[in-house]
């Protein structure tokens, strides 16, 4: 049996949160139509790292404890869908920054790198446009959407199930 | 590395693998059983019968066809008298697990790894590297010239330095490389090249030694010999005239006395040796004097065993010059398959065209805009151009081939907004848009959108983009370049809108602008007056 593809999103938003989802979802039961590969998707609600403990299954958004702690631990993901800033905080809303680079440090240990899909509004903020340039020149497996248009995330997504699948099969 | 499948009834097997390096691959998932033809990897198929027979029916045609042209992979089995079309008949392949027949595999392998530049595992490179070894390392070397012929890219130097290699020279000044054209010149100065000149023959000439001197205990390759003046052939043909044992004598240009050579020469060409002897372009004693030393390199097409050991080996070199960006990309297995199986591709420009084929998609691979793309859908869209590398050549001049970091355009990004959902905040592109045309200019293009359309604020990027759009034919691209907006631009954009907005043009343009939707939705070749129905569609 293939293992599931895991997909997180990281998402302080709700609405934003259901949208993603729901792409992932969309494209998760494309690939277990066509390929047999099922999909675990993780939502974490804010930027806490490490977000083990609040990590929610999908569907049940807001519900703590549908994900154990040890799943989320044992399993690195393949795709994270990570939104950049938290407008609840408006004085140091960068959050996604950090917990992007947490989630690379982690990522170390486990041996394995996922594929980062920035999928924020970060335009007129200068720190934040900083760091997705230099993100994106020096990590070859971060991709920053400059939107967060469903359907411009279903693309990047199809692109990067595709390429899970490869290297799963080829490495 | 030798991939394994899986079994359980072989205790063995882990002696036999033993000391060569191999990776044990039987616990690893394999979805597909024909993967272990395409790692371009020898590999050892271990089983039972029925596991062996299901494996062999498993494989799709262009497997079949690369297995029968396979030379280094095994059986092992307690089933001594296994059988099957596509097991070769003239080397040991079925091994009996409880014997000591471990040693075929043992050889072979080591046979293959004496030649680290010559990837392939076809038999036509088995035979040739078989044929390096006699003349390697037989008592006619050194001295005695070789000839290799085969076409274009299909890896003559490669043979000619693994020859080098495998030879007592090994280790010695090393083997130089020089083309026949390269030696085009005035006759005077490429004699003086290949053997060098005597000082003060003429006025403020200073002597120096030629390659024949410099390479005496090496070798010469000297590619496209033919292509090389005549006046040289002559002289060459002296040279290889020399007695068995005894040194090649020359002398430099201008020189009174014999100089010895121990060069060893070798001699390649891409053309066909009997059609340049019937057109005397090459004197006919000249290719006697090879005897039994020549070595003929075969045509990509005709060993497709060799394809995906070839594409491994480019791809991980690639890898190692291309940074972390292709490290990370494995060469998929099913695009060797499509390659292999693909009728039009007749790899005429043999291993350099698919090294070229495969630096393309290196290339694409290491620009931020390709990362959500898959390793095969890069290769497929350089092979959608056609079967050759001069159509692949046309991607470079092409969009997806931009250096410039293409994510979704902002053109796009507008028209597809989800308005309802998005209202009160700016998009990154509607920010950048902002950005560009200050305060001042947004407000106006806003005021005068609002005489345009319905007084709501989300209209305002659809008016303007898709005014862009007919402003610029409704070609996504210059729309989408012309976003990036100048002064000019935007001095011109508020003309024609004004002018727009006091018009009864604007319900037409607007009409049709709303029909680009639909050719936008089909990319935005569709725009492009390429055929009669393109044209239809952006017109009517």
């Amino acid at each position: 049996m293939k293992d599931p593809i895991v997909v997180w999103i990281v998402d302080d938003s709700i609405d934003d949160t259901r949208a993603a989802s729901k792409v992932v979802q969309e494209v998760g039961q494309h690939y277990q139509q066509q390929r047999g590969t099922e999909l675990t998707l993780l939502c974490a609600p804010d930027f806490e790292w490490p977000p083990f403990n609040s990590m929610n299954l999908v569907p049940g958004l807001r519900e703590p404890g549908k994900a154990t702690t040890e799943q989320c631990r044992d399993v690195p993901p393949d795709i994270v869908v990570l939104d950049l800033v938290n407008i609840n905080k408006p004085g140091d809303p960068l959050e996604g920054k950090r917990f992007y680079q947490d989630l690379r440090k982690w990522e170390l240990s486990k041996g394995r790198s996922s594929f980062v899909i920035i999928w924020s509004f970060y335009s007129g903020g200068n720190e934040a446009e900083a760091f997705v340039k230099k993100a994106t020149e020096t990590d070859c497996r971060l991709k920053a959407l400059h939107t967060k248009q469903p359907a411009i995330l279903e693309t990047c997504l199809l692109g990067f199930y595709e390429r899970v699948i490869e290297e799963r099969e080829n490495l | 590395v030798i991939d394994l499948y899986p079994l359980s009834d072989l205790p063995h097997l882990e002696a036999w693998i033993e000391g060569l390096g191999i990776e044990d691959l039987r616990h690893a998932p394999r979805d597909h059983a024909q993967q272990a033809v395409w790692t371009g990897r020898p590999f050892i198929l271990a089983g039972d019968k029925a596991s062996l027979a299901a494996w062999f029916k498993g494989l799709d045609d262009a497997a079949r066809r690369v297995l029968r042209d396979h030379a280094y992979f095994w059986i092992v089995t307690s089933h001594r008298h296994f059988d099957h079309e596509l097991i070769p008949k003239d080397r040991p392949t079925v091994l009996d697990v409880r014997g000591g027949e471990y040693i075929v595999i043992h050889d072979s392998v080591e046979f293959l790894n004496r030649f680290p530049r010559l990837a392939g595992l076809s038999r036509e490179m088995h035979h040739l590297r078989e044929e390096i070894l006699r003349i390697g390392t037989g008592p006619s070397e050194p001295a005695t010239p070789v000839l290799i012929l085969g076409e274009s890219g299909s890896g003559k130097e490669g043979t000619a330095q693994s020859l080098f290699e495998a030879s007592k020279r090994k280790g010695k000044p090393g083997l130089h490389s020089i083309g026949g054209s390269s030696l085009k010149m005035e006759p005077g100065m490429a004699l003086s090249e290949l053997f060098g000149i005597e000082a003060n023959i003429a006025s403020g000439v200073r002597g120096r030694s030629g390659l024949m001197e410099l390479y005496s205990d090496g070798g010469l390759f000297v590619d496209d010999f033919d292509t090389a003046p005549k006046v040289l052939q002559e002289r060459l043909l002296r040279i290889t005239s020399t007695p068995k044992g005894e040194q090649a004598k020359y002398r430099r240009v201008g020189g009174e006395t014999d100089r010895q050579t121990n060069a060893w020469l070798i001699f390649a060409t891409n053309h066909d040796v009997t059609e340049m002897l019937k057109k005397k372009r090459l004197r006919p004693d000249f290719f006697f004097r090879f005897e039994d030393r020549v070595l003929v390199v075969p045509a990509l097409r005709e060993r497709p065993a060799d394809l995906p050991a070839i594409a491994q080996s480019l791809w991980s070199r690639l890898g190692e010059s291309s940074g972390p960006a292709l490290k990370t990309r494995p060469l998929p297995w099913r695009s060797l398959q499509d390659m292999t199986s693909r009728a039009g591709l007749q790899w005429n420009g043999n291993v350099r065209e698919l090294s070229a084929l495969l630096s393309l998609v290196a290339s694409m691979c290491k620009m931020p805009q390709h990362r959500d793309k898959s390793t095969t859908a890069l290769i497929n869209q350089v092979l959608a151009r056609g079967d050759s590398s001069m159509e692949w050549l046309g991607i470079v001049a092409s969009k997806e081939f931009s250096n410039a970091p293409r994510t979704s355009s902002p053109v796009a990004q507008i028209l597809d907004l989800d308005l309802s959902q998005r209202s009160g905040k700016m998009s990154g592109c509607e920010a950048e848009v902002f950005r560009r045309v200050g305060e001042a200019k947004w407000n106006e293009l806003k005021l005068l959108t609002e005489k345009l359309v319905a007084r709501k604020q989300d209209k305002l990027r659809v008016a303007f983009c898709r005014y862009m759009m007919f402003a610029t034919k409704f070609e996504e691209v210059s729309a989408t370049e012309a976003m990036e907006l100048g002064e000019i631009e935007v001095t011109q954009a508020l003309k024609q809108l004004r002018w727009l907005a006091d018009s009864k043009q604007y319900l037409v343009e607007s009409e049709r602008s709303s029909r680009s939707k639909y050719i936008f939705k089909c990319g935005p070749y569709l725009s492009k007056p390429r055929d009669g129905a393109a044209e239809t569609g952006q017109t009517t």
